[in-house]
């Protein structure tokens, strides 16, 4: 029972604060370029508006994969939600699953996009389903080194491990204690490989040439409308809360409730405005700032800066958090 | 090059193919320079020889082809300039010719300047000229399926459902 | 989405156009693709052609002013400078020289605003949002200006055949120079926001080349030839106007960067250095200009103006050197009628049309957009219609907006 009343308020507890981050960050890049941009309530009504408006299911699309794939890409989104710490709560899944198992969850949504822009039939959808699975291999590689690094880490400086990834035990252990300098350096590394992956997951600017609006029309989503585009909506904005509270759980777990001797009722609420705080922050460095200030990349580019200089970063992060583990026990 | 020189040099060459010079001097208001437009009028035959001659001064300019029905035949103009890149260096070089109804055809000069390419396609289908050796004949501005050239005054004009 | 076998490879076919978002103008460019390379393009010009020419050869040239000025809204004064030459030159008006100095004036003004709109549009066309919306803020200056001196932000109406309407007055040149301090400062600015920028420079540099032979060969004109080095300027082949009184030099990329690429950052150099261009331009006629007539003729007098059309015969060429190349008007009277048995308009998009096809070998489906636009075709102009403030909503009719556009330049004005 405490399962199902949890899912549902975690459901539309994400859904909802999806889309007031998706609704700031509009609004304070707006302001970054000399614009005023539209109300924080924007993207709820344009959720709502597009709900009432017709789906559209093009003539050459296969129907059942075509309107399946926004309720994939929005399922396993919120599924990563169940698996992460949000504020004080420990994860709602705690014991179902582990880190491995939150990114596979993460790399469905791309997947259900990809089948869904294959299945639009639309030669900009194709191309852009073709640029989303480039997109992906190129980003999986840096975030799977990170995520492993810091989880073997901790599983080695903790008396008796970590039970098996455990995204619960990762969140109640900040990394920083146990690192020597070695190790700090490597954190601070994969720290920033994160953060720059986060907007390629996000497929945000300058990583968003899977839907590329000037060159591709929209890309993958170029064909959807109506219910379907709000789910595939709601399923970015929701990831934007996912990506951050990843980032925040691997990192910045601290809880301003616990620090302060904080408990009860009052500790949890202390507990969660830290955490929006600390998500504002990680989805404003990653987001907002960084399309504020680029351009959009090619996808030979993408996949370069990826695969060689990113990859290269994550892995001298890596191998500075093994060599942490294995001299400055 | 002076414009005198230019034409002494065309007249030379082509004798009486040429049909007609005239040089207009263009005085500025300033009342500080002048610049020539030069036009020739030439036989349809000798297109290709002056414009290859024209080359043979410098690449020259081709700014478009003008054209217009005059009952009988179509006047064809083709509007160069050569001496540009030097200071106030550049003349208006521009060669008239005539082609009967009967027989429209013209040759194509995109051998030696390819860029003419969309001038000519749009005399194609503005006027029905037909240019020997272009290398792409359909319309351009026009629809593809398009009926009748829109500047020719007979009934080769356009006519029932594209005229609204 | 068809297939194309050829030797046994296949290609994608993919329509970008008539109307797709990377395009501000109708137009059709079919691509065949090979994975995310183009191998080759088809262009299809026309899906707004009006018969403009048409209409001139049914009007008298005073009438058609209007409507040559409506070819093009970005670039309106060009068109009726480069017809209003030709008519002049066909029929021997002559034109007060503080007149060609005016024309001279707003014609570089409305380069300034021409290439800065370029800049933003190239600018969105990367993906680069932030500086499309500052270029096309910092845009509005100039347009101030131009409202100033004109009356309006578009469609000035100031050329006439034989002069100009509207003098500039001592009170507004003190703003002119304002504004064009106000470019100076930023056109640093400018420089370093896009020719600094790393993102842009690897989305651009070697990107839809054009090389010295095929912009020759390909009769490219105006920045587009520039930019690789073919050293085509009216201003400064065959002055016109009061330009043969003015210092003005062709911009080739060579000014600021060693070599010429002939690359969308060479056309991005060659643009950003003409806005310079343009205000000293400006700052030396306003300094030379001399007192004088304007050539603005009564009704009396335009009157005699047409009975000497309709007497004169003669042909005529008027070309001007644009914001993005040469814009040539060709017309020819006939005694004893004003109304033209010839006109024809050649723009420069018309020109560089060709160059498209060799900028786009070996480009990728994402530079497709910033080649497309790296030649400048037109774009409609911005319009005000619903004003949100302070939560209040209110939509402005057509006449509202014309009284509040009447009171905006009365408040220029002062």
């Amino acid at each position: 029972m405490e399962l199902f009343w949890g899912s549902v308020v975690i459901l539309f507890g994400g859904v909802i604060l999806g889309l007031i981050y998706q609704g700031v960050d509009r609004k304070l890049a707006a302001r970054m370029q000399a614009r005023i941009g539209p109300p924080l309530v924007q993207p709820f009504r344009d959720i709502k508006k597009l709900l009432v408006k017709e789906n559209i299911v093009p003539e050459n699309a296969i129907p059942w994969i075509y309107n399946g794939a926004p309720f994939l890409a929005l399922a396993a989104v919120v599924t990563v939600l169940f698996y992460l710490p949000l504020g004080d709560q420990r994860p709602l899944f705690s014991g179902y699953g582990d880190l491995i198992l939150v990114l596979y969850l993460l790399a469905l949504p791309a997947v259900a996009l990809a089948i869904g822009g294959f299945a639009s039939g639309s030669p900009y959808a194709v191309i852009g389903a073709q640029r989303e699975i480039v997109m992906m291999m190129s980003y999986e590689l840096p975030l799977a080194a990170a995520i492993v690094a810091l989880a073997w880490r901790l599983d080695r400086a903790l008396p008796g491990g970590i039970a098996a990834f455990s995204l619960k035990e990762i969140a109640a252990n900040p990394i920083w204690a146990y690192l020597g300098p070695l190790g700090f350096i490597g954190a601070i590394l994969l720290v920033g490989v994160l953060l720059l992956v986060m907007p390629a997951e996000l497929s945000k600017i300058p990583f968003d040439i899977a839907e590329a609006e000037t060159e591709l029309a929209g890309g993958v989503t170029v064909e959807y409308s109506g219910r379907n585009l709000a789910l595939l909506r709601l399923a970015d904005a929701v990831k934007t809360v996912v990506m951050g509270a990843l980032i925040l759980a691997l990192f910045f777990p601290y809880r301003l409730g616990g620090i302060l001797g904080l408990a009860g009722p009052a500790g949890g609420a202390v507990d969660t405005i830290f955490f929006l705080i600390k998500l504002f922050l990680v989805i404003l460095i990653a987001v907002t700032i960084i399309r504020v200030a680029a351009a959009r990349l090619k996808v030979s580019q993408v996949a370069y800066s990826f695969w060689v200089p990113l990859t290269g970063v994550a892995l001298a992060g890596l191998v500075l958090i093994v060599l942490d583990g294995l001299f400055f026990m | 090059m002076e414009p005198t020189g230019l034409v002494k040099s065309f007249q030379a060459r082509f004798g009486g193919r040429l049909r007609a010079v005239r040089t207009d001097e263009v005085r500025s208001n300033l009342g500080i320079y002048s610049y020539p437009v030069i036009w020739f009028e030439i036989d349809r035959e000798i297109l290709h020889e002056a414009v290859a001659h024209l080359i043979s001064f410098q690449f020259p300019h081709l700014a478009t082809i003008s054209g217009q029905d005059l009952g009988e035949e179509l006047e064809l103009t083709y509007h160069f300039s050569i001496g540009y890149g030097q200071r106030r260096g550049e003349q208006s070089v521009n060669f008239r010719l005539k082609v009967p109804k009967a027989d429209l055809k013209v040759r194509s000069i995109c051998d030696l300047i390819p860029g003419a390419l969309t001038a000519e396609r749009e005399k194609i289908e503005f006027l029905g000229v037909q240019f020997e050796g272009i290398p792409d004949a359909r319309n351009i501005f026009l629809p593809y399926e398009m009926k009748g050239h829109p500047w020719r005054k007979d009934e080769a004009g356009v006519k029932g459902a594209w005229l609204k | 989405m068809a297939k194309v076998t050829d030797e046994q490879r296949t290609y994608y076919t993919i329509p970008i156009g008539p109307t797709h978002p990377s395009l501000k103008e109708p137009l059709q460019f079919s691509f065949d693709l090979e994975g995310e390379r183009v191998v080759d393009v088809e262009i299809k010009p026309g899906w707004n052609h009006r018969g403009v020419e048409v209409l001139g050869m049914k009007r008298n040239p005073l009438q058609t002013l209007y409507l040559a000025e409506r070819i093009c809204g970005i670039c309106s004064v060009s068109h009726l400078i480069a017809f209003s030459r030709a008519v002049e030159n066909a029929l021997g008006i002559p034109v007060p020289p503080r007149a060609e100095y005016i024309r001279v004036i707003i014609a570089e003004l409305e380069r300034i605003h021409s290439h800065i709109l370029w800049a933003g549009v190239a600018a969105h066309e990367l993906g680069f949002d932030t500086l499309l919306h500052l270029t096309w803020r910092v845009r509005e200056q100039v347009m101030d200006i131009l409202e100033l001196l004109t009356g309006n932000r578009v469609n000035y109406a100031l050329v006439t055949i034989g002069g100009v309407r509207r003098d500039i007055t001592r009170e507004q040149e003190p703003l002119v120079r304002q504004a064009l301090r106000y470019y100076k400062d930023l056109l640093e600015m400018l420089v370093d926001a896009f020719l600094h920028d790393p993102t842009i420079e690897l989305r651009t540099r070697d990107v839809g080349v054009l090389s010295y032979k095929d912009a020759l060969e390909l009769m490219a004109v105006g920045p587009t030839a520039r930019a690789s080095g073919v050293k085509k300027d009216i201003r400064v082949d065959q002055p016109y106007l009061a330009y043969p009184a003015l210092e003005v030099s062709p911009i080739t990329p060579d000014l600021f960067r060693p070599e010429i690429h002939g690359d969308v950052y060479d056309k991005i150099i060659v643009r950003l250095l003409e806005v310079e261009q343009s205000i000293g331009l400006i700052e030396q006629a306003l300094k030379k200009m001399p007192e004088g007539e304007i050539g603005h003729a009564s009704k009396e007098e335009m009157t005699e103006l047409l009975v000497q059309i309709k007497e004169r015969e003669g042909e005529g060429i008027g070309r001007h050197e644009a914001p993005r190349g040469e814009l040539f008007h060709y017309i020819r009277f006939q005694a004893d009628s004003e109304i033209p048995i010839l006109w024809k308009v050649k723009c420069p998009t018309y020109s560089n049309l060709m160059s498209y096809r060799p900028m786009f070998q070996g480009a990728q489906i994402a530079d497709i957009p910033i080649i497309i636009a790296c030649i400048d075709p037109c774009i409609a102009c911005m319009d005000r219609v619903i004003i949100r403030r302070e939560g209040r909503e209110e939509v402005w009719t057509a006449e509202q907006l014309l009284a509040k556009s009447w009171e905006k330049t009365r408040r220029l004005k002062g």
